[in-house]
């Protein structure tokens, strides 16, 4: 048990040490940035839920973006005739059926996931556009304080905590959760073993709506307004969560628990970027900055092995030099 | 055989794949409480007949009853549900997945209650089904990455017993298992066999069959050629039935003579890693040099750090110019070739095609100016596997659908078309039938009379004695003994030296 609690400690230490990285080079960096940083996370880590869905069973989805962006165009439409209910059930239709098309797609015609994935955004993304259009006549869909307010901290923070939840309940407690790793691992051998691995997979992009939902709910009471992307910007969206997901994959090889590493992940992305605003950095910079930051995290823990197996040979040699 | 003792019937069974016919008219039968060896040569159908029984593919026509009842599974599930199990050739697990849930995969719900999957009790009854087959040092809680190779393959294992079923098939799993692995396996065999339940055990072994099985039935080229009974064994008489021709049982060298060729030809100096201590001999031109010993006495790591894969801890391997191996590409400038222990993973693409492997090394030599002609590559793929006899459809077949055999010719092809001065052959005829193995022993000799040099690292003693110029044995890392070709050199002298 102790040693579960020291591992965990360890890996929720990671976003307190940036921080303070931050709060001593930064001016105006300090213990009032929390509750932004936490709060900016929420969205990212809740889109990194969906592609985490995914990603484990060799599937690439660039549509999460794409299809937020949708069900909270589709949930403010409904949440400003029918409120609240219409807000929910709007954005999970809209979230919900980009996935159920991809797999559709996906499973019956064979195509490759990511470029499934890519036809659904451009598809969602005009769809969305012209829904927008039609409903307030421009490209932003608003809705009234009393609606968002289910969305703005610390609300998000419970939204998002129940979708971690339910991601850990489906990774961790389901048959599905276990099979979508399986695929992962090795398609044929599952198959040989008697599994139904279109179906598993058909499931995994059907369960990413779900968090695809979350999201949406969460990106329209960000502010109260949507605004349709097109032109692809919506896999924008996706880069973010895409590194949270990718840094979560490294972390959960010292303790399994994938939300929370997401969520940890998303956290450190977050504060380096605030951290940079803060020190009044450009874009670009920022941007070079985060791509050399992921490249030394992945770089480092893919070669942890690497690393140790170096030392250890220095180590010989040192001793075989000095005998 | 009366008809009640009979517990599966094979009824004219035929399998096609392309033009290639696997199986042709195969019929036989497995008794209750019998041990049936499957036997024949690489690409003799044993496979697939097993696999058509496990469901794991169909047949394209023939008929098979189960208890007298006739049995055509859909899908590897409901052969299950029969009460048939099997243990495959190839990696069978999740590297992914815990031990637990590699035993379980697939069967998950068997531990959700109440919409929760129960961890705690999925592992309790992994554990269960390890510690009852004997495996109890391996934690089911573990990742199964964790594990080695032998252990992944007991935990197939646990995973094919744990419904109890009535017959087993084991696929040439024995080949990746030492022997504590394998007695884990032989006591399996025995209780199903009183428990009236029945085995069906393939292998390449003739000593391991003769021991383990009731009956042989033999294949050849797809078709059914006869059943021996155990008290009509005759190892001469199995292995020309295998191969349809006499094959003595002296398929190694027959000269005595050792490589009298002063030059130098590959040096390691001193070399020390992980498993292998302060080693250091010489390879000479024309030599076949043999190592020998247990199967972690560290030969296998010096096959890796003689290509230049492993970067030794100390020491040095050079060329015969002096050239430092650092790593595999030095090692291909100096014409060095190696095929490891473990084919499927580090010496072929088994996803890419038959002509893809081949000429890979060798598309330098291939290529006109900046192009690669199709034309070219047909007839460097002819003339690098001339002799060795591929069974293919073609050269675009992939090289995961054909057997161990083939695969091996396919590995060696590609080296011989690279035009290779040395080789290093790590347990070169590892699940591999004795006929393939004959011809692969014809070719090192071929080789060695070209002066080309051979290292030769294997776990079969009678084969590194028979081949070999010269023998080095290791134990525990060191070069315990070395011996030079000679009438007297017998396997218990080496052993002396092993353990």
């Amino acid at each position: 048990m102790s040693s579960r609690i020291t591992k965990i400690a360890g890996i929720c230490i990671l976003p307190f040490l940036v921080f303070f990285v931050f709060f001593f080079l930064a001016d105006g960096f300090g213990f009032h940035t929390v509750p932004i940083i936490i709060s900016q996370s929420m969205i990212p880590t809740t889109l990194g839920l969906a592609m985490a869905c995914v990603m484990p069973a060799g599937l690439m989805d660039f549509s999460p973006g794409a299809r937020m962006i949708f069900g909270a165009l589709c949930g403010g439409m409904l949440g400003n005739a029918w409120g609240i209910p219409g807000l929910l059930i709007g954005s999970f239709a809209g979230a919900m059926v980009g996935g159920i098309v991809i797999a559709l797609l996906y499973r019956f015609l064979r195509i490759p996931s990511m470029v499934v994935s890519l036809g659904v955004v451009l598809v969602l993304e005009a769809f969305g556009d012209r829904f927008a259009s039609w409903v307030s006549g421009s490209a932003t869909i608003n809705i009234p304080g009393s609606l968002s307010s289910i969305g703005a901290y610390p609300k998000n923070v419970v939204v998002c905590l129940i979708a971690s939840l339910l991601f850990y309940y489906i990774s961790y407690k389901t048959k599905l959760g276990c099979l979508i790793s399986a695929v992962g691992n090795d398609e044929a051998m599952l198959k040989n073993m008697g599994t139904d691995v279109d179906s598993v997979k058909f499931k995994a992009f059907a369960v990413s709506g779900i968090f695809c939902f979350f999201a949406a709910v969460l990106q329209i009471c960000y502010s109260g307004t949507v605004t349709s992307m097109t032109s692809m910007s919506t896999m924008s969206m996706v880069f973010k969560p895409m590194m949270g997901v990718l840094i979560a994959m490294e972390l959960i090889k010292i303790f399994d628990c994938m939300p929370l590493m997401i969520f940890v992940g998303e956290v450190v992305i977050q504060t380096v970027f605030n951290g940079f605003i803060a020190m009044g950095w450009t874009d670009n910079i920022q941007n070079i900055i985060l791509g050399l930051f992921l490249i030394i995290v992945l770089g480092v823990s893919e070669n942890m092995e690497n690393i140790n197996e170096w030392r250890r040979k220095r180590g010989v040699r040192r001793n075989a030099g000095a005998a | 055989m009366s008809d009640e003792n009979l517990l599966l019937k094979v009824e004219h069974m035929y399998k096609s794949f392309g033009i290639t016919k696997a199986l042709q008219d195969v019929s036989f039968g497995l008794r209750r409480g019998q041990v049936l060896g499957l036997i024949g040569e690489n690409g003799s159908g044993k496979s697939t007949v097993t696999s058509i029984i496990a469901a794991l593919q169909p047949a394209d026509s023939g008929e098979m009853f189960l208890e007298g009842k006739p049995y055509a599974p859909k899908n590897s599930v409901e052969a299950q549900e029969h009460g048939i199990a099997m243990i495959l050739q190839e990696k069978g697990t999740f590297d992914l997945l815990t031990v637990a849930k590699n035993i379980f995969v697939g069967k998950e719900e068997r531990f959700v209650r109440h919409g929760f999957l129960d961890g705690k009790a999925m592992v309790r009854e992994a554990q269960k089904a390890l510690d009852t087959i004997g495996a109890d040092d391996i934690r089911a809680e573990k990742p199964l990455a964790s594990l080695n190779f032998e252990e992944r393959k007991l935990v197939e294992v646990a995973r094919a017993m744990y419904n109890d079923p009535t017959i087993l098939v084991v696929d040439e799993t024995t080949t990746a298992l030492s022997r504590n692995g394998r007695d884990i396996l032989y006591k399996i065999m025995e209780k199903m066999k009183s428990e009236g339940k029945s085995v069906i055990f393939i292998s390449h072994d003739l000593d391991e069959i003769m021991e383990v099985c009731d009956t042989v039935t033999i294949l050849r080229d797809g078709i059914y050629i006869d059943t021996i009974e155990k008290k009509d064994y005759e190892p001469a008489l199995l292995r020309r039935l295998m191969v349809g021709r006499e094959v003595s049982d002296h398929y190694y060298r027959t000269d005595m003579e050792s490589c009298k060729n002063p030059e130098v030809v590959l040096r390691m100096d001193h070399v020390s890693c992980k498993d292998v201590k302060d080693v250091s001999f010489e390879l000479h031109k024309g030599e076949i040099l043999g190592f020998g010993g247990l199967g972690d006495c560290g030969m296998h790591i010096l096959g890796n750090v003689a290509f230049g894969l492993t970067d030794p801890d100390l020491g040095k391997v050079t060329a015969g110019d002096g050239t430092v191996i650092k790593n595999s590409q030095v090692a291909m400038s100096k014409k060095i070739a190696y095929i490891s222990k473990n084919r499927d993973q580090e010496t072929l693409m088994v996803s890419c095609s038959i002509k893809d492997n081949v000429c890979l090394a060798s598309y330098d030599k291939i290529k006109k100016g900046p192009f690669v002609f199709k034309k070219d590559e047909n007839q460097f793929i002819k003339e690098s596997s001339e002799g060795l006899e591929i069974k293919m459809r073609d050269t675009d077949q992939y090289v995961m659908e054909l057997s161990g055999g083939n695969k091996q010719k396919v590995a060696l092809a590609k080296w011989l078309g690279f035009g290779a001065d040395i080789f290093i052959l790590d347990c070169p005829t590892r699940g591999i039938d004795i006929g393939v193995k004959s011809n692969i022993y014809q070719l090192m000799i071929r080789l060695r009379e070209e002066g080309k040099s051979i290292i030769m690292i294997s776990e079969e003693l009678a084969e590194v004695i028979g081949m070999s110029d010269r023998v080095i044995i290791l134990k525990e890392g060191k070069i315990s003994g070395e011996f030079t070709r000679e009438q007297q050199l017998t396997e218990l002298m080496l052993i002396d030296y092993m353990v």
